[in-house]
């Protein structure tokens, strides 16, 4: 779907976008994280073709960003506005014909839209007529109307209470099922485990995270156990420490003991267990880890990590910062 | 950069429906006819008939005459008077007529005193070498400013007088009016010559001027429509979303052509509602346009709004919002003003540099030099300066020499003191607001 291969921006000498190389498949959620000033706007106003790389390619389908192809793709910036004095359904009428709907088409796609989010009491008042929130929903609307075949979303969550959070993410499952592909740049990392893919993380432009979510998680876990039952014995064979954590027991293992071994072991001693998994760090807590271990990052110093090592990139990276 | 048709037309409707359905875009169409139309009236209304009127109140003009040559003068003036602003042409307008008795007085004091005390309208007082020099003098209480109808009135009078009983009075009126009814023939379109009506050329020269006018403030109106929707959407943060879908060659084609429509469909309605109050004149005016003129108007006209549009553009492009666009001045400061030039016509302008008050001081100390003046200067209040490697900030209140910029200069000639006070700068391309030079002590 798309693709971006060794893509640089430089403002006055720094590299704000250093040799970025990614790909988001048809029909995924895929997050861009980054701490602010990480570069990721600037990324994404490349792909959408408001900005030019100084190097790399950014290709859509196999072809490049822009020309032909700017109609299938839609931007929802974190900054951003609407028309105020202009009624609802008319900005919404304007994106969709702008994405190339004929114009009574865009109207019925409008309404359609509005009727989804909740707003068609509202479609013919002026947008200065409406909420903060509401006026949230319109802005997403803008993004949705002409049904792109990529959504590029940057935070789109900030400013909606629960429910509208629950639709948004509703909104993005229906997108998602009819074959839309949604880049999604937040903060909010829980919405990134629950409705992401994969995910790609940078800081000071350069390529920190990479993968799969669940494999990234899996690649930061600790090497531990979370446990809820009855009373452990005094020593288990394999574990190293043993703390409370949420309520549940948390099992640190010795680096050669496996978690097999360990559950079997407190099988063997007659420990009644509720739960066992593995121990998996917080998207969160894995993104101030890798922000705080690659703050030493210098420019040029490291290469982009592909998708298929990009846990060892980054813990080169952290190494590097280290010394 | 390829352009989308479609996607142009689509932002040029939406421009052109959006700004066409402001309020401020239907008081513009009205407002500002009816606007001028009332000035129009308030101005020139009183000045239609004033030589009429002139003559209405002259009603008699007292003569001292020390040359003897007016002994057979006429004992009164008599004439007519347009009362319409075509005064000058004697066809086809509505005239008055006038009568002004002709006192004779002594002496010139008692004459002054009957013209102080209202007795006579105006004095004319002849020579004794008048027939030699040909110098009268003439004397009035006020004078008016439009209309010169008595003097007209009183130079026939003299060439009457001169030679009443002398020649025949065919003659008297020939001379008094040598050419009053000479007729003026231009080519005409057959190949002949015909009548040349004043009243055409006047039209002749006012209707380009007018479409001029108004193509000029067609061009205007669009580019400021252009910096200001432009503007609007930085501002309010949709440009972004929209350059998404679109390229900045499509929008801003699409604002030029939509906007640029805008700024036609207020020029068309003013044309329009002048020629509905204004039709028969023009009827009769019988205005010919040559089709290759009105192609060249619309090339004048496009390749104007192409240029003024895209300075407009740029500076819409490279603000931040409105209120930044409208601040911003080609030249930038510091820029050199004429300061004190108005005061005194003889002398070159100084130039005094906003920007810094050393600068200023520099400034003023080599046009103090190059005039010999007499150097004594202040600075009131000092001019806020801004250091050189200070960029401009785009925040005019936080930008010393954006904002509270205002520089007075006093300069001193031998017993003339001259000021000049110099303001910041308010609107796209100004660069100074008021420049107000009054010579004091």
């Amino acid at each position: 779907m798309l693709e971006v291969r060794e893509v640089v921006k430089t403002y006055d000498g720094r590299a704000v976008v250093n040799r970025a190389s990614f790909e988001v498949r048809p029909g995924e959620i895929f997050a861009l994280l980054g701490p602010n000033g990480a570069g990721k706007t600037t990324l994404i106003r490349m792909i959408t073709d408001i900005l030019k790389p100084d190097s790399g390619t950014i290709m859509l389908d196999g072809r490049p960003v822009g020309g032909g192809l700017k109609h299938e793709i839609s931007y929802l910036p974190e900054e951003r506005g609407l028309y105020r004095r202009v009624p609802v359904l008319d900005v919404l009428t304007y994106y969709g014909r702008l994405r190339g709907l004929a114009g009574r088409a865009a109207r019925a796609e409008a309404a359609t839209l509005l009727e989804r989010v909740g707003l068609e009491d509202w479609m013919l008042k002026q947008v200065q007529a409406l909420s903060k929130g509401m006026q949230q929903k319109v802005q997403l609307c803008t993004a949705l109307i002409g049904s792109p075949r990529l959504m590029i979303l940057d935070e789109p969550f900030t400013g909606l209470d629960p429910l509208n959070v629950q639709l948004l993410e509703e909104v993005l499952r229906e997108r998602r099922a009819a074959g839309a592909t949604v880049l999604l740049s937040t903060h909010q990392m829980n919405k990134v485990e629950e409705q992401c893919d994969r995910a790609l993380m940078i800081n000071r432009g350069h390529m920190v995270l990479y993968g799969e979510v669940r494999d990234l998680k899996r690649r930061y876990a600790d090497h531990a156990l979370m446990v809820r039952g009855g009373r452990l014995p005094a020593r288990v064979p394999g574990v190293r420490v043993v703390e409370t954590v949420n309520g549940e027991l948390k099992l640190t293992l010795e680096p050669e003991a496996q978690p097999r071994d360990v559950l079997r072991s407190l099988v063997d001693q007659g420990v009644e267990l509720e739960s066992f998994s593995h121990s998996v760090m917080p998207l969160e807590d894995i993104f101030i880890k890798v922000v705080r271990e690659g703050l030493g990052l210098d420019q040029g110093q490291s290469g982009p990590p592909t998708a298929d090592e990009p846990a060892a990139h980054a813990t080169a990276q952290a190494r590097g910062a280290a010394r | 950069m390829s352009l989308s048709l479609k996607k142009v037309a689509t932002i040029a409707e939406r421009e052109y429906l959006t700004t066409v359905r402001r309020k401020a875009f239907l008081f513009t169409v009205i407002g500002v006819p009816v606007l001028y139309t009332i000035l129009f009236t308030i101005m020139i209304k009183p000045q239609m008939g004033e030589g009429a009127r002139l003559m209405k109140d002259f009603r008699v003009l007292g003569l001292v005459d020390s040359s003897g040559a007016f002994a057979d003068a006429e004992p009164e003036i008599r004439g007519t008077v347009a009362t319409d602003l075509s005064s000058s042409s004697t066809q086809g307008s509505k005239r008055d007529s006038f009568r002004v008795e002709v006192r004779a007085f002594p002496n010139q004091a008692e004459a002054d005193r009957a013209l102080r005390a209202g007795e006579i309208n105006q004095l004319l007082v002849v020579p004794k070498g008048y027939l030699e020099t040909g110098i009268l003098r003439r004397y009035v209480l006020s004078t008016n400013l439009v209309s010169e109808q008595d003097q007209t009135a009183v130079s026939g009078w003299v060439a009457r007088s001169l030679l009443r009983n002398r020649v025949d009075p065919v003659r008297i009126e020939r001379v008094a009016r040598p050419a009053g009814g000479m007729e003026l023939f231009t080519p005409s379109p057959e190949g002949g010559y015909a009548r040349h009506d004043k009243r055409r050329e006047l039209v002749d020269l006012l209707m380009p001027l007018a479409f001029a006018m108004l193509m000029g403030m067609c061009i205007v109106i669009g580019g400021q429509y252009l910096l200001q929707s432009i503007a609007e959407e930085k501002e309010s943060r949709i440009l972004e979303s929209i350059l998404c879908t679109v390229n900045a060659g499509e929008l801003l084609t699409g604002k030029l052509i939509g906007l640029g429509g805008a700024g036609l469909t207020i020029v068309a309605s003013w044309i329009a509602m002048g020629a509905l109050l204004g039709g028969p004149v023009l009827a009769l005016a019988k205005i010919h346009v040559p089709p290759a003129m009105l192609a060249l108007a619309i090339v004048y006209f496009l390749f104007g709004y192409l240029f003024y549009g895209s300075i407009m553009t740029g500076i819409g492009a490279i603000t931040n919002n409105m209120r930044e666009a409208q601040q911003f001045s080609p030249g930038d400061r510091p820029v050199a003003l004429p300061a004190d030039g108005a005061c005194d016509d003889d002398a070159a302008p100084i130039g005094a540099v906003l920007g810094g008050p050393r600068m200023a001081d520099r400034a003023l100390d080599r046009a103090a030099g190059r005039r010999g003046l007499a150097r004594d200067h202040r600075l009131l209040p000092p001019v806020p300066h801004r250091p050189s490697h200070v960029r401009k900030d785009s925040d005019a209140a936080r930008d010393p020499a954006l904002g509270a910029a205002e520089l007075t200069v006093a300069f001193r000639t031998p017993g003339l003191w001259h000021f000049a006070h110099i303001g910041p700068a308010a609107g796209p391309g100004v660069g100074v607001e008021k420049m107000d030079c009054r010579p004091g002590r």
